[in-house]
């Protein structure tokens, strides 16, 4: 099951990775909480974040450049000693883990929402981890093909409706411009729940093994990066240019909305808006896939298992009963902000400690020698 | 130690012999070995073959200065009998000048006879019994000779056998119309036929503990990747097995995911596909007594391609894959779509559409699974009853079956008409899969796919598919990647994947098979598109007159 040794995952399948992990069900209510900060220049705010989230990306992939060889388990333990680095591994892992819930829970309602409006959680749920478990016990070779397929059927798709929602777009919508800023505490959780979204680079705190051309890291990252920022912001520009900032703050999912505001007079299917949640399925799945993975594999790495698979099964269990604790919308809500609040906290303050700390122990190293 | 062997007490004759037993041994050969004794040798085959009617002991006596005795075996019906005849019995008939040269050097005899005498284009010599069972047994004429512990093994092979006649399951429109045959030989001739080049490869094996099948091993030296072509040998060389009673049997022992329903190893009896396949860089695998000759490694998506793709123009070849790439979704997912639309999402058929199924499905007793899923198997009931019964018969059945069947189950309110299109549009889908293997793996899917549709609606068939995806990109063939090359992405491989690109563009061999030669022709240094687009100067001349 183990193949640390081979190098195999290109710029695309590393940039396809870093895309999506984070594009998940979170996507759907994005417009959501940008309106609620920037009102009608909300697609501004979403590409500010994403600025941010190019610069720390690119740091983390700094990092991770100087240590082609290793993981994050390995290197943190290698830059913080072994009782700093493992709490720095178990804390991305409770950070990578966290998504998984989230996300399946997200899953139920898209489903009830539409598909299927009476099924119990108890089905939606264990069907969805029963696949989840399976692929994540496959190798990662495997895993990353899976992704690849998946994601390129979802974004195909997902951007496909978002253009054609384009018909009603109206750029009376998007002034005044930059809106009223309110930055105020009250929506604090709103605006970092936005931060959350965007972090599909943490991924490569555990690609970098597995890269064809470990150097390369840094440019995947930005590519990746760039290319979310791009998505981000295109599609909250087209939901706020739709509706207008005062529908989409009353909207739970303006992303399926808008998905519904589509009509196509030629194809057969009445409604766009499941076509959409179906290939959603797989960008969720893709998602939760990524997190619980590298949670997986972070785990078996930690305590020394020769392979993943058995801590992939054994998760599963564990990650129904969570998900279980989300009963509602708000209560979801709620976690997904303070998870943005935890994201920010691994993914902007951590790289740039571990790279502060890795640029000292380099230059103290040559100054020994 | 020189020395030391000067003084050696000589060894005795029967230790003689004995060492060279064990130089035997030593060298691979499995005893017994012949005697000399042509009278012993004669009993010990009579033993081991003299019960079986078809096997032919024919003595003769050499002319000499003193007789000597030999005996000719071979396998009636295996053996050309005017080789023999011609060839073998009348060489070794008097010949004058000769007859003083034999008599000389005795020891030399069965050399000489070799070298001098017959006529044949093969002639080889074997000392050990196994051996001369299985060269006896493959159609090949043995000459024992008294007072020789070889016996010389002569080429008669020629048994009754199938021309060479246009294949059935894979017909093509345009195209060469000749298909292997059970002939090894005929079918690796074929091949040469086609690429007359020195660094084509045919390896031949045994394979089969009883039936000492020939296995033939084919594929370009200098363009195909040594690794695939050394793991298909010793996947091959690992076979244990009584007998190959037809390739398939290899194709079981060599797949990489034997539980997979996907096959991994491409079977076809057209001759241009499989040589086509080797200009690839892949690997072919003939085996004897069967048409079918197995590729690998091989892709998902090739499995869709037909040989006539590449023979039309390529806007034709883009329609006739766009169409069967369409028709796999459709025999795959048609029964379940229908399944789940009318169960449970009902409001995303246009409404029209949704009230004229509702309509047709009135008074219809079963419940739309139950419906689709006893049409399903009708229709292989009939595909299975119609593949059985002789070719005239079997299309009456097909009719019969489909037709009338069908429409009296219509008429008579059993099933709703929508249903039978569904079901009868998916057959005619799973028909246009080039290989008969993974229209078997679509026509098996469907059924759990039609189960995932009823518990789960459009959930369950996103589900399922997602999990099929994960299992194919699980799946790697000789160490290619299944999906390939959609995943792992590779754009130059798209160029023969869901479209084809004019010949003139085929620059490179597919990347996926890691050939070793990468380049199919010349390269784009060469201009090439100037000298394609530069039209004869027919009429210049006058013109400038």
């Amino acid at each position: 099951m183990k193949e640390k040794k081979e190098r195999f995952l290109t710029i695309r399948q590393a940039v396809l990775l870093i895309i999506c992990f984070s594009i998940g069900g979170g996507i759907l209510y994005l417009p959501n909480s940008a309106a609620k900060v920037l009102q009608s220049g909300g697609w501004l705010w979403i590409f500010g974040v994403g600025l941010l989230v190019i610069l720390s990306g690119l740091i983390t992939a700094f990092l991770m450049r100087m240590f082609p060889e290793d993981t994050v388990v390995e290197l943190s333990q290698k830059l913080l000693g072994k009782p700093l680095g493992i709490t720095v591994s178990l804390m991305l892992i409770l950070f990578f883990f966290s998504f998984v819930p989230l996300e399946v829970r997200i899953l139920q309602e898209l489903v009830n929402i539409s598909l299927l409006q009476q099924a119990p959680f108890w089905f939606v749920g264990v069907l969805f981890l029963l696949t989840l478990a399976y692929a994540a016990s496959q190798n990662i070779k495997s895993m990353v093909y899976v992704n690849e397929l998946l994601m390129e059927i979802a974004l195909g798709i997902g951007l496909a409706v978002t253009a054609l929602a384009w018909q009603h777009f109206d750029p009376i919508h998007l002034l005044p411009v930059f809106g009223e800023v309110r930055l105020n505490l009250a929506h604090f959780r709103e605006e970092l729940g936005v931060a959350y979204i965007y972090t599909g680079f943490p991924v490569i705190f555990f690609l970098v093994p597995y890269f064809k051309l470990p150097q390369k890291v840094v440019k995947a990252t930005f590519i990746g990066t760039v290319f979310l920022t791009l998505i981000y912001t295109f599609f909250t520009l087209t939901v706020l240019g739709v509706f207008g900032y005062k529908e989409t703050l009353n909207l739970a999912y303006p992303g399926l909305e808008l998905a519904k505001s589509v009509n196509l007079e030629t194809v057969i299917l009445e409604r766009l808006d499941l076509v959409l949640i179906v290939s959603w399925i797989s960008a969720i799945f893709t998602t939760c896939l990524v997190s619980y993975f590298f949670t997986a594999l972070a785990i078996s790495k930690l305590c020394g298992f020769k392979s993943h698979s058995p801590v992939a099964w054994a998760l599963a269990p564990l990650t129904y009963y969570l998900s279980t604790l989300l009963t509602n919308y708000f209560v979801w809500k709620e976690f997904s902000a303070y998870l943005g609040l935890f994201a920010l906290l691994v993914t902007v303050i951590l790289p740039g400690i571990l790279l502060i700390i890795a640029l000292l122990k380099r230059r103290s190293m040559q100054g020994n020698q | 130690m020189k020395f030391r062997q000067c003084f050696r007490r000589p060894k005795k004759l029967k230790e003689l012999g004995k060492e060279k037993e064990l130089d035997r041994q030593q060298q691979g050969q499995e005893g017994p070995f012949l005697t000399g004794c042509l009278a012993e040798d004669v009993k010990y085959l009579k033993q081991r073959l003299g019960e079986s009617g078809d096997v032919i002991f024919r003595e003769y006596t050499l002319d000499l200065s003193e007789p000597i005795p030999v005996m000719v075996v071979f396998v009636d019906g295996l053996v050309s009998k005017e080789v023999i005849n011609e060839f073998i019995l009348q060489s070794l008939t008097f010949k004058g000048e000769l007859k003083t040269e034999w008599a000389k050097d005795r020891s030399q005899l069965l050399r000489h006879i070799k070298d001098r005498v017959l006529n044949i284009n093969e002639v080889s010599m074997v000392s050990s019994f196994p051996e001369l069972f299985t060269m006896i047994l493959s159609g090949e004429t043995a000459l024992l000779i008294e007072g020789h512990d070889e016996a010389l093994i002569c080429n008669t092979r020629g048994w009754e056998h199938r021309g060479i006649a246009e294949p059935q399951i894979e017909a093509v429109i345009r195209g060469p119309r000749v298909g292997f045959n059970e002939i090894l030989r005929s079918n690796t001739a074929q091949i040469r036929r086609w690429i007359r080049d020195p660094h084509l490869t045919i390896k031949t094996m045994q394979i089969g503990k009883r039936s000492k099948t020939d296995v033939a091993l084919v594929y370009l030296e200098t363009v195909a990747n040594p690794k695939i072509v050394q793991a298909v040998e010793r996947r091959l060389k690992q076979i244990e097995i009584d007998g190959v009673v037809e390739s398939s049997f290899l194709q079981d022992m060599i797949e990489d995911k034997p539980f997979s329903l996907f096959p991994t190893v491409q079977s076809t009896e057209r001759a241009d596909r499989v040589v086509a396949s080797i200009l690839e860089g892949r690997v072919a695998v003939l085996s004897d007594n069967t048409p079918f000759v197995l590729l690998t490694p091989v892709t998902f998506w090739q499995l869709y391609h037909s040989a006539e793709d590449y023979y039309h123009r390529w806007p034709m070849a883009f329609l006739l894959r766009t169409v069967r790439y369409l028709s796999f979704l459709f025999s795959l997912y048609l029964p379940s779509v229908y399944i789940a639309l009318s169960l449970y999402n009902p409001e995303l058929i246009p409404f029209n559409l949704a009230v004229k199924i509702a309509a047709t499905r009135e008074g219809v007793p079963f419940p739309v699974f139950l419906e689709a899923l006893l049409m399903e198997i009708a229709i292989e009931i009939i595909r299975e009853a119609s593949a059985r019964l002789p070719g005239p018969l079997g299309q009456t059945i097909g009719i019969v079956g489909g037709f009338i069947l069908g429409d009296a189950a219509v008429r008579a309110g059993l099933i709703s008409p929508i249903t039978t299109i569904v079901v009868a549009l998916t057959a005619l889908s799973s028909f246009t899969a080039p290989s008969f293997e993974v229209a078997v793996t679509m026509r098996l899917l469907r059924f759990p796919l039609m189960f995932f549709a009823l518990v789960g609606g459009l959930y369950g068939i996103a589900i399922a598919t997602i999990l099929l995806l994960i299992h194919m990109s699980g799946i790697q063939s000789f160490g290619v990647p299944y999906l390939a090359p959609v995943v792992p992405f590779s754009l130059e491989d798209f160029k023969d994947t869901f479209f084809t690109v004019p010949r003139w563009a085929m620059i490179n061999r597919p990347f996926i098979f890691k050939a070793i030669d990468r380049k199919r022709r010349g390269t784009k240094t060469n201009r090439w598109w100037q000298e394609i687009y530069k039209p004869p100067q027919l009429e210049g001349d006058e013109e400038e007159e």
